[in-house]
């Protein structure tokens, strides 16, 4: 095997994991299978165990944003060493929540990427220890595949084919899903992520890192009321989220002084929020999408989904959005994705390398 | 006592099963794939070279650092795993004891050097250095320095000359001869890397010794906090010339 490929994306490996299984479990081959889930893309510590892909059994996340703040922003290696305290205690929660002890997991998840090098090989590296010393498989999970998969575990009867819009720190992207294992990127952001546009305007606004929930909660005192752009880049499906962010930076200069806070950071979420909203709208119909899950750690944030929410009331597409929770990075996103890359035949192996620039079609569902 | 050996705290990936006194197995790597991609097949591959399976394991002896940070996490993480999944202890063992190993019963002082960037070494003596030279981040010149200047010190203890150990030592031996003289020998790189066997050997002394091995106990020796940590203090104190 090649350094860095895979076994089985899809097709006849899905066979692989059918005759795995039917070795240890009788009757119904899909029951009670638990995934461990493990996650450390970039400053979350997390791990979790979901049982079909759909049933949270435990679920930890350790957030190290504290750790981060007088920085105004991630600072890798302190990061990585974060994660390599937390990893074993987190775990160690987590399967103490879902009440089940390590020889009950049958497969380890875990995301190679895309995300921050040294913090992925942290995770990658105690997963792959794991899944060896447990003599179970390891399967791969592209961290945007895994944001989408969170809206499974909230809504137990979704099913593809469906358009994911997942909108977070590092990106915001269109991901089309015809089927379980199956991902194709429809558009994406080609400057700054909506997520780090937040940021970006939060540190300008003054306000402390990480920036999204700030600017959420000083634009509930604040009006819409600056025209700030919209770039919609016609006939794409595409994003654009710097000018937006230069636009409100122009306007705090030329004003000095004399704003409202509260009205600035109203009128930029209110911006992101429509221009989200409106493509969202107008992929679903360009890809005959009638479910759209909204996922990412921008989902969480109550004026995009609403905007989201009522757009898609209007063109007649059913709306998933994950509990906040589950919206910003976690692990239990990453389990039930495994899960179902997991029943497909996916797997990797022992010489599984992160990548910070993982692609999609590198894992699988691509 | 069945003990796996884990180093990856410079740029030899190493792995070793060591039982009692009896290495079973040994690999080390330093070619051109990641350390992250050939530690778990390392593995993998000494149980099945010693036809040992993963459950006889023992114990996890693991090199804690200091070294490159990104080697030393993906070790530590590896081997806190593997001990907490397999229900065995796991202990951190020196890197720089770890180097010092082959020649503790030379009767000289042991010196161990590794890179700590920016002209920095990290570097310790054993055993004991009777002139008080214990594991520490260090100016490359100050080690010199140190040396050069406690020499009759040693003498006086009974320490005859001083063994440098390390790559970073290696490439600079013209320098420590002429600092040094006669006094100081530096050791070829080949048998300078800390070597996982050493690593399981000192591990399972460390376990006989009573230590506890518990995985979530285990933390890295950094030695050296972030730039970013380094600078944020730099600048909070005042005395920062702007940027490093
Ligand atoms: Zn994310």
């Amino acid at each position: 095997m090649p350094p860095g490929r895979f076994v089985g994306a899809r097709g006849p490996g899905c066979h692989g994991g059918l005759r795995a299984l039917a070795g240890h479990r009788e009757g119904w081959w899909m029951d009670g299978v638990k995934v461990l889930g493990v996650e450390t893309s970039c400053d979350e510590t997390a791990c979790a165990v979901v049982e079909d892909g759909r049933h949270l059994l435990g679920n930890v996340v350790a957030s190290q944003a504290k750790l981060h703040q007088r920085f105004g922003g991630v600072v890798p290696e302190i990061a990585s060493r974060r994660h390599l305290e937390m990893l074993l205690p987190v775990l160690d929660q987590a399967l103490a929540e879902a009440g089940v002890s390590l020889r009950d997991i049958e497969a380890v998840a875990v995301t190679p990427g895309p995300g921050l090098i040294g913090a992925l090989l942290v995770g990658l590296a105690a997963a792959k220890a794991l899944a060896w010393a447990l003599d179970v498989p390891l399967v791969p999970v592209h961290h945007l595949e895994a944001h989408v998969y969170a809206a499974f575990l909230d809504y137990p009867h979704l099913e593809p084919p469906l358009l994911a819009l997942v909108v977070s720190g590092g990106h915001t992207d269109f991901l089309w899903m015809p089927s379980h294992g199956c991902m194709e990127l429809k558009g994406r952001s080609l400057d700054d992520a909506a997520g780090e546009a937040f940021d970006k305007v939060g540190r300008l606004l003054g306000l402390p890192y990480p920036g999204g929930p700030h600017v959420e909660a000083l634009a509930r005192d604040g009006q819409p009321t600056i025209p700030f752009p919209r770039a919609w880049l016609e006939g794409t499906l595409d994003f654009s989220f710097s000018g937006l962010k230069t636009a409100v930076a122009v306007y705090l200069r030329r004003h000095q002084e004399a704003y409202r806070a509260a009205d600035v950071a109203a009128s930029f979420q209110a911006a992101v929020a429509e221009v989200l909203a409106g493509k969202a709208a107008r992929a679903c119909s360009t890809l005959g999408a009638t479910r759209l899950v909204l996922a990412g750690g921008v989902a969480a944030n109550a004026a995009v989904r609403e905007s989201v929410r009522s757009r898609c009331e209007e063109a007649g597409v059913e709306l998933y959005v994950p509990r906040p929770a589950l919206c910003t990075d976690n692990a239990a996103m990453v389990a039930a994705a495994g899960y179902f890359a997991w029943r497909e035949g996916r797997r990797a192996g022992l010489d599984l390398n992160a990548s910070p620039g993982l692609t999609l079609e590198a894992v699988g569902p691509g | 006592m069945l003990i796996l050996g884990v180093e990856t705290a410079t740029r030899y990936t190493s792995v070793a099963l060591v039982n009692g006194d009896h290495v079973l197995a040994e690999h080390t790597y330093s070619g051109p794939l990641r350390p992250s991609q050939v530690l778990m097949a390392m593995v993998d591959r000494v149980l099945r070279d010693a036809g040992v399976g993963r459950s006889d394991l023992q114990g996890v002896a693991v090199g804690c650092g200091p070294g490159s940070f990104t080697g030393l996490r993906l070790g530590l993480a590896t081997a806190q795993a593997l001990a907490y999944a397999l229900g065995i202890p796991v202990v951190g063992v020196s890197t720089l004891e770890t180097m010092s190993f082959p020649w503790l019963r030379t009767g000289c002082l042991v010196v161990p050097v590794l890179d700590a960037q920016r002209g920095r070494v990290y570097a310790a003596g054993f055993p004991r250095d009777p002139a008080g030279f214990v594991p520490r981040t260090v100016e490359w010149e100050a080690l010199l320095d140190h040396l050069a200047a406690r020499g009759s010190e040693r003498a006086t203890a009974g320490v005859a000359r001083v063994i440098l150990v390390g790559e970073w030592a290696w490439v600079r031996r013209e320098e420590v001869a002429s600092r040094l003289g006669e006094h100081a020998v530096v050791v070829e790189p080949h048998l300078g890397y800390p070597r996982a066997a050493a690593v399981a050997h000192l591990g399972r002394a460390a376990l006989l010794a009573g230590s506890p091995g518990d995985p979530l106990a285990l933390r890295a020796v950094y030695l050296r906090r972030s730039e970013a940590e380094e600078l944020w203090e730099k600048r909070r104190s005042g005395t920062s010339s702007g940027c490093i």
